[in-house]
């Protein structure tokens, strides 16, 4: 027996040395196979370099450091999910790539607005068609009208439209609370793409998630999403836009920021949008790479809870803060100076910018006495929550340190994003937080609605403070619903002075929208929003 | 119970000498020159943990920020340099070494405190009902990885460092439990314990009287061990994020804050880094002496 066992164990040994030598020799084999197949990839980007204009090159790759949730359009806040929307779909009216401000046909080739300006008539292309191959119709349209504007994420929107209807002749009519001229501009966001009915009613039949089924009439086609690895889209070469140059489309979803960078300086991807601030310079200094910069995308805030808690009902604790918190340090510290301070509610570059407008000084004393006043002479224990992303978190550590000066003691709470927008941004279970809004067009209206209306109270990404004034919903209708733009102006530095003055919410600063692409990469212009789609680009 | 050896002791001229069991133990360790330099090094750190407060403020040294003087390389003013908050990374490596062996001493704490109860009743009764219900329970726990079941046990408790501690501390558990039974279960069947039972003495005493003071051998070595695996389990539960929160100078945590300045800034992450390998190798190194020289087949 003993010798048996022996025999065997031999025997399994050499065996193993057997099978490790076999690994040897085919590696030893692919090892020797590997160089020619590079020198024949060698050879094709040379001759590809030795035209000049057109490159054959067809395809792209993307790097992205979040995956989005869910591709059903307003379903995920992430910039990056949204833009995989506005790329798989369409909106009733379309963006310029060149300048979003302006409005260009889409799905709908001709509309108008009735005289006074609260009836629109949208005509819809009959010569449509989804990925699936099925004819875009009118119940399409009319459907993802209803579909969209139940989406928290749309909810500033929403309140504008008051209904929608099939007039006949492939025609809708949408009607609006209230005389608003950008609505366009909100139609045309990605939350507020084109779905099919069809699918989303198979969804629900088959229990599948609408989320993860694509069928939109955009550029690309989603051919494949391996979760934490890639998506691959496939150009959709009968798009009512043209048919896209580049034909696949390839988005690798990274890890983090730093093997991002370090990726798109190897040559391995091509576009990478979420760089690491502390990487720009080296981008910048590199010659086969550039730097896009979008201006005012989002706006960091500092934001006290004022429905409960120490800091609703306490005037004087919240002036405390504001005296304690220095801006700069926080820009140059937490984002490596990639942006500009924020004085006030209105972002810079948009309409209803406040020009000069002053926020509190920096003054560690002046919070101190305030902090006094407040009743917490001896200083104060808070919580303070913020997302675990370095642009968030690390900004957040030096308002920390500042408040803890003055005799704030915050408990920093660094959560991941799904749990603190649930937590933080819907239920409202915090004392302190710091996150960031954006408006996905430059106009005061979605900004200030979307933080000091009482109806945006409770939803994602909207008034998580809790402000809940009426004089403030009747300025902001009033704002929203005035044509003359010196008034809305008047209304909206109003409206920031009052934000001043109850302290509601800390503006601090705007980063630049930057990412980094491979320099024969043409037809990238800077999108504010950060929504950027590939059916514009080719090789150079 | 004092076990006694007799020894020869060759420099004295073979007279026959009687050295307690510590000291024959001690005799063998230092024999060990590489646990012994370990044993040096983790004196160092010791030292170093409860003198970090005599010498440096928490508030004034370690956390507080000055946007100024960031990323400055090392030089003689800032040792380490300084970190992307401008603070002395030197300093808060440190204190780091607070954190790392107050949270380290503690798991282990818990893991064998519990695991020697449980051990030790599981290895008395062996057989009995209670014996099997303990090791399916320890069973069930040893399935799970470790790692994992510390990320779920303190994403449930809540995140803070007693949570952690705990939630290292019951992941470890289980195995430091088979030891424990293991080595009573070597022990219970020898004369003495049998002495013990017919004198009548109860099983409680005769467990924490007879049988577990020598079965401590092998805990000694598994709690060395366990505690170089809990600070670095320490600092990857920080490095994800889940343990040790900022602003606190936790090794793991420095580590993964320094991971976005790496490539611009690569030596933000060579301190925190050296600090742990060093800890981590000067206890493995006394786990692997206190294994040789508590080993009673090993000669003096």
């Amino acid at each position: 027996m003993n010798r048996f066992a022996r025999l065997i164990s031999v025997t399994l040994c050499a065996l193993m040395l057997i099978s490790l030598a076999a690994c040897g020799s085919t590696d030893a084999n692919t090892g020797g196979t590997t160089p020619p197949v590079n020198d024949t990839e060698e050879i094709v980007a040379f001759e590809g370099q030795e035209t000049p204009t057109h490159s054959s090159k067809d395809s792209l790759i993307m790097g992205y450091t979040r995956e989005p949730d869910t591709i059903a359009p307003g379903g995920d806040s992430k910039t990056n999910a949204q833009m995989v929307v506005a790329i798989l779909h369409d909106t009733i009216v379309g963006k310029d790539p060149a300048d979003q401000s302006v409005i260009v046909p889409s799905i709908s080739d001709t509309w108008d607005f009735s005289e006074d300006g609260t009836e629109i008539t949208f005509h819809i292309r009959d010569d449509i068609k989804f990925h699936d191959g099925t004819a875009l119709t009118v119940e399409d349209v009319l459907f993802s009208l209803d579909y969209a504007t139940k989406q928290g994420l749309n909810s500033s929107g929403a309140s504008i439209l008051k209904s929608w209807e099939d007039i006949g002749d492939n025609k809708i009519k949408v009607t609006l609370a209230y005389p608003y001229k950008p609505i366009l501009q909100i139609l045309a966001t990605p939350g507020f793409s084109i779905i099919s009915k069809a699918t989303y009613e198979k969804s629900q039949a088959e229990g599948k998630n609408f989320g993860m089924m694509e069928n939109g009439t955009g550029p690309y086609k989603l051919i494949s999403w391996t979760t934490g690895d890639r998506m691959v889209l496939e150009a959709n070469n009968s798009w009512h836009r043209g048919a896209p140059a580049i034909k696949k489309v390839e988005i690798r979803l990274l890890s983090d920021e730093t093997s991002g960078g370090l990726m798109i300086e190897n040559g391995e991807i091509d576009f990478f949008i979420g760089m690491n601030s502390a990487d720009r310079p080296r981008f910048l200094a590199n010659d086969s790479l550039e730097v896009i910069n979008a201006p005012s995308a989002g706006t960091y805030i500092v934001t006290m809870n004022l429905k409960e808690g120490p800091f609703a009902d306490n005037l004087a604790l919240r002036e405390a803060v504001a005296y304690a918190i220095n801006r700069q340090d926080m820009l140059d510290g937490g984002m490596n100076g990639v942006g500009e301070v924020t004085p006030g509610p209105i972002t810079p570059g948009y309409f209803g910018f406040v020009e000069g407008f002053e926020p509190y000084p920096y003054d560690p004393e002046m919070a101190k006495a305030k902090l006094a006043e407040a009743g917490y002479p001896n200083g104060i224990d808070v919580s303070f929550k913020t997302a675990s992303d370095s642009w968030y978190s690390n900004p957040a550590q030096i308002v920390v340190e500042q408040l803890r000066q003055v005799g704030i003691r915050c408990k920093l709470e660094i959560m991941e994003r799904a749990p603190y927008l649930k937590e933080v941004q819907e239920d409202m279970n915090y004392e302190m937080c710091y996150y960031m809004t954006w408006g996905d067009f430059p106009d005061a209206d979605p900004v200030m609605w979307g933080k000091f209306h009482s109806e945006t109270i409770g939803k994602q990404m909207q008034n998580f403070a809790g402000v809940d004034n009426p004089e403030v919903d009747a300025l902001l209708l009033k704002a929203r619903t005035s044509i003359d733009d010196n008034e809305r102006k008047a209304l909206y530095a109003q409206l920031a002075e009052m934000n001043k003055e109850n302290v509601w919410y800390l503006m601090i600063l705007t980063t630049y929208n930057s990412m980094v692409i491979n320099k024969d990469l043409k037809g990238v212009e800077p999108i504010p929003a950060g929504y950027y789609n590939p059916a514009f680009y080719y090789w150079e | 119970m004092i076990r006694i050896n007799a020894n020869i002791d060759k420099k004295s001229g073979g007279i026959i000498k009687r050295r307690s069991q510590l000291a024959s133990i001690w005799f063998r360790f230092r024999k060990n020159k590489m646990a012994f330099l370990g044993l040096i090094m983790f004196l160092i750190l010791v030292v170093i943990a409860f003198a970090a407060p005599l010498v440096l403020d928490y508030e004034r040294d370690i956390i507080s920020q000055n946007i100024s003087q960031r990323f400055l390389g090392p030089s003689s003013q800032h040792i380490f340099g300084t970190d992307q908050f401008g603070r002395d990374i030197f300093k808060r490596i440190l204190w780091g070494s607070r954190l790392s062996m107050f949270v380290g001493l503690g798991v282990v704490g818990i893991s064998l405190g519990g695991g020697t109860i449980i051990g030790s009743l599981s290895g008395y009764y062996e057989g009995s009902v209670l014996d099997n219900v303990l090791m399916r329970f320890c069973d069930m726990f040893l399935a799970i990885p470790g790692t994992l079941l510390a990320i779920a046990l303190v994403s449930g408790f809540g995140n803070s460092i007693p949570n952690l501690m705990l939630a290292l501390g019951i992941s470890t558990m289980p195995k430091m439990s088979r030891i424990v039974r293991a080595s009573v279960l070597s022990i219970k069947n020898q004369e003495f314990v049998e002495a013990a039972i017919s004198c009548g003495t109860s099983d409680f005493r005769i467990m924490f009287r007879h049988i577990i003071p020598n079965a401590v051998g092998p805990m000694i070595v598994e709690g060395t061990l366990s505690v170089a695996r809990s600070i670095i389990s320490i600092a990857s539960m920080s490095f994800i994020g889940l343990g040790v929160q900022p602003p606190n100078p936790e090794w793991g945590a420095m580590l993964s804050e320094a991971k976005a300045q790496m490539i611009n800034y690569p030596y933000l992450v060579y301190a925190p880094g050296i600090a742990i390998v060093l800890t981590v190798m000067s206890l493995t190194l006394i786990g692997d002496g206190l294994r040789d020289a508590l080993d009673p087949k090993m000669k003096n």
